[in-house]
């Protein structure tokens, strides 16, 4: 018996605010071109470098920087689709990405678990993937699965395990592509075949994305660059993310670091849009800071990064993937994790990026509470409520009923009350009995619950089978490879 | 005589002052060990433990220490061919198929700042890089920085071939996914959590040695 899959459930944009003026914005791309023309980025891989000089960029061969033209960025960025599909395993499940919606995702690639019953915390492995896959299947507001941690128990094929463990356990779109050496990369595109249906339907609703770090300052990372290419060519879409820190990889002014980062992210959409011309390209921009007395990774600053890159991904005419973050910095989920979520969650519909949330993770991505994913999903259903389910019909006014009751009268016998008072949600975390109960406690029990029970279901027996071919065959190319 | 001017342009982190302050206590005569350990690196000691209390920010260390540097150039040319040396040398970098530096950039600038000579080999530093740079700088300390929980292999290839080549150094890892069960595991001589527990370690190791 399989579990049924709830459908997804994106934000809308109805409350998104708009934070920089038109002149702002401009100024900032401004700011990218000329960065992209006269200080260049540096591309470590021999194709990208040879595309740029085929249309018209100067390239230093021997310092592999790349400056680009404004022309040339701007007619590239021109082909880059504003909108299109990430694929689920049905349509349902399908992620539009226009502009339209904000869909929820969890965030990835964490080291560490807190062991669901010895509650010591341990390396991850491909189980805990595969866990965490089968719970977000199960929770409508989560509508893209990044594997929220690596598969440690495999070596250089860990990231192909992820994605593997993702496909084979939710319906929902996996971030499946991440950085493999590039002689692993095309078992990526044929696991995402596979699960398409063909390299036609992977093209129209690829059941996968990739995505790829730069390297801030300035500069891309060779594999990652050889990878996106490949790919491309297949019709899978990629994010391309710059991580600027304030203070050590950028500026130590939000702007600054903006800015740098945007320049790093469009060079790699460019180079993509040189290559293929209208490839499926995704913006991303996270500014962190480093903690100014320890040196350490601080991405949960109460400056609004998120939401200008945003609209610096939308003022390129491309979706963006960032924004609104749940994504928390202490250790521990305590006070903060509450925080950090609650604000985080709000922050979804007012920026309105197409792909955000980063639910599951705390200590700055690194490490997996299984039962903060329930905690999570919980106050991005209450921010869905407060700013997208509120409905206005006049005649909840209920005057007739206020009329009737009359002055000093009580609403608890009326018809009215007994059809309205099972439309409200309760906190969840309190007993049948009406008393509060520890959340997290609460949390983990649900979680337990929906890790027992929920059954997804699975792929087509000749699917599995070939992806199971697929990876033993990539497992054996690692294992030449040394 | 005082080496209290050098100490205190360190404390004050002036950068340009300092050159001259050593040159001049040179010209005094006031011995090179004492303008060595109670000026430069002793003054360091003090901004090592006001960053640690969390009086300092990283970028005021990181003048601090390259204040320390400007000074310490001057000295060189007396250093060469007498038994007052530094307190060591380490050779550092992250290990192959990794490409994070933050930490290991932090951890570089706060072993020089204790006085020690650094050679950062920078990032995706092969094994055989790591050992040509040991045979070449003799280091009484190699670090290795790792990110990737894929490149953590890479430190136990790095030990491994030091192993082999019969390379009589302390080998010393860390990085966030790091810890020191798994330093344990693959035969390194320790862990450090974080930049100064890094500096801990290696004023331990190089007292041992
Ligand atoms: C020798 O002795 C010693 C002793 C102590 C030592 C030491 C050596 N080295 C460090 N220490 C210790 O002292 C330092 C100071 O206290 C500390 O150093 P740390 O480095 O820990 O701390 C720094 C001061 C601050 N911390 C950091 O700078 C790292 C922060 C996180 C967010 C991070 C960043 C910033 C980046 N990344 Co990357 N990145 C993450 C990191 C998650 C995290 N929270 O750690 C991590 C490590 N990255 C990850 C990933 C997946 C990746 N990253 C990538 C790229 C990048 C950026 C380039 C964007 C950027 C690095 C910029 C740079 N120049 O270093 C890619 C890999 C590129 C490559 N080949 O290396 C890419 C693969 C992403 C992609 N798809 O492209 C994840 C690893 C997952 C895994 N399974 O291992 C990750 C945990 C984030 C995540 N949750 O996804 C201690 O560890």
């Amino acid at each position: 018996m399989f579990s049924e899959t709830p459908d997804i459930v994106p934000f809308g944009t109805s409350s998104r605010r708009e934070l920089l003026t038109q002149t702002q914005l401009d100024t900032l791309q401004g700011g990218t071109l000329r960065l992209l023309d006269e200080v260049g980025v540096r591309f470590p891989s021999r194709r990208a470098l040879e595309l740029f000089a085929e249309h018209g960029a100067r390239v230093d061969w021997e310092e592999e920087i790349v400056r680009i033209p404004p022309d040339l960025v701007r007619d590239a960025m021109s082909t880059a689709p504003r909108s299109f599909v990430l694929g689920g395993r049905e349509e349902r499940f399908d992620l539009l990405l226009d502009g339209c919606h904000s869909y929820v995702a969890t965030d990835g690639t964490g080291v560490h678990v807190v062991d669901l019953e010895t509650r010591r915390i341990r390396a991850s492995c491909k189980e805990d993937v595969a866990m965490m896959a089968r719970v977000c299947d199960a929770l409508p507001m989560v509508s893209f699965f990044w594997p929220p941690v690596g598969a440690q128990d495999y070596g250089a094929t860990a990231p192909l395990h992820q994605c593997h463990a993702g496909l084979t356990n939710t319906l929902k779109h996996v971030r499946g592509g991440m950085t493999v050496p590039p002689r692993l990369a095309p078992y990526v595109v044929e696991m995402a075949t596979a699960v398409a249906g063909g390299a036609g339907a992977l093209r129209k609703r690829p059941p996968v994305c990739a995505n790829f770090c730069t390297i801030a300052p300035m500069s891309q990372d060779g594999d990652s660059i050889d990878n996106a290419l490949m790919y491309a060519e297949a019709g899978i879409p990629m994010s391309f993310m710059a991580m600027p820190t304030m203070g050590s990889t950028a500026p130590a002014t939000p702007l600054g670091a903006l800015v740098m980062g945007d320049a790093e992210v469009v060079s790699g959409m460019v180079l993509v849009q040189l290559a293929f011309p209208g490839a499926p390209v995704i913006h991303s921009n996270l500014v962190s800071l480093m903690h100014p007395r320890t040196g350490g990774y601080v991405a949960d600053v109460p400056i609004p990064t998120g939401w200008i890159s945003v609209q610096m991904a939308h003022a390129w005419g491309v979706p963006s993937l960032g924004g609104g973050s749940l994504s928390v910095g202490s250790p521990e989920v305590g006070w903060s994790a509450g925080l950090d979520s609650g604000i985080g969650a709000l922050t979804i519909p007012l920026y309105g990026g197409e792909i955000c949330g980063d639910l599951g993770l705390t200590g700055g991505s690194m490490i997996l509470y299984p039962e903060l994913i329930i905690l999570q999903h919980e106050a991005c259903c209450f921010a869905y409520e407060l700013l997208e389910g509120f409905e206005f019909d006049e005649a909840d006014m209920a005057l007739d009923v206020i009329a009737e009751v009359g002055p000093r009268g009580h609403f608890l016998s009326q018809k009215h009350t007994r059809k309205h008072i099972r439309d409200f949600r309760l906190p969840p975390a309190e007993g049948a009995d009406g008393l509060p109960r520890d959340p997290q406690e609460a949390a983990l029990e649900e979680f337990k619950r929906l890790h027992e029970t929920h059954r997804p279901r699975p792929l087509p027996d000749e699917v599995l089978a070939e992806l199971d071919r697929i990876l033993a065959a990539a497992d054996r190319e690692s294992e030449g490879m040394g | 005589m005082s080496v209290d001017a050098i100490f205190q342009s360190i404390l004050e982190r002036k950068r340009s002052d300092i050159a001259p302050l050593v040159q001049a206590e040179i010209d005094a005569g006031t011995e090179i060990s004492v303008i060595l350990n109670d000026g430069l690196i002793g003054a360091m000691d003090v901004v090592g433990r006001q960053f640690g209390d969390g009086l300092l920010f990283v970028p005021e260390l990181l003048v601090a220490a390259e204040t320390m540097k400007t000074g310490l150039e001057v000295l060189r040319p007396k250093l060469v061919g007498s038994e007052i040396t530094n307190r060591g040398t380490v050779v550092i970098g992250t290990v192959q198929g990794d490409l994070h530096d933050i930490g290991k950039n932090l951890v570089s600038m706060m072993v020089e700042g204790a006085g020690f000579a650094v050679v950062d080999l920078g990032v995706d530093v092969a094994p055989e890089r790591f050992l040509e740079a040991a045979r070449e700088h003799r280091p009484q300390v190699v670090g290795l920085s790792a990110l990737l929980t894929t490149s953590m292999p890479a430190m136990r290839r790095c030990i491994e071939l030091f192993e082999d080549a019969e390379i009589d150094v302390k080998i010393i890892v860390g990085g966030a996914p790091v810890n020191q069960e798994y330093a344990d595991e693959i035969g390194a001589d320790g862990y450090g959590s974080d930049a100064p527990g890094a500096v801990r370690l290696i004023k331990r190791l190089v007292t041992e040695t």
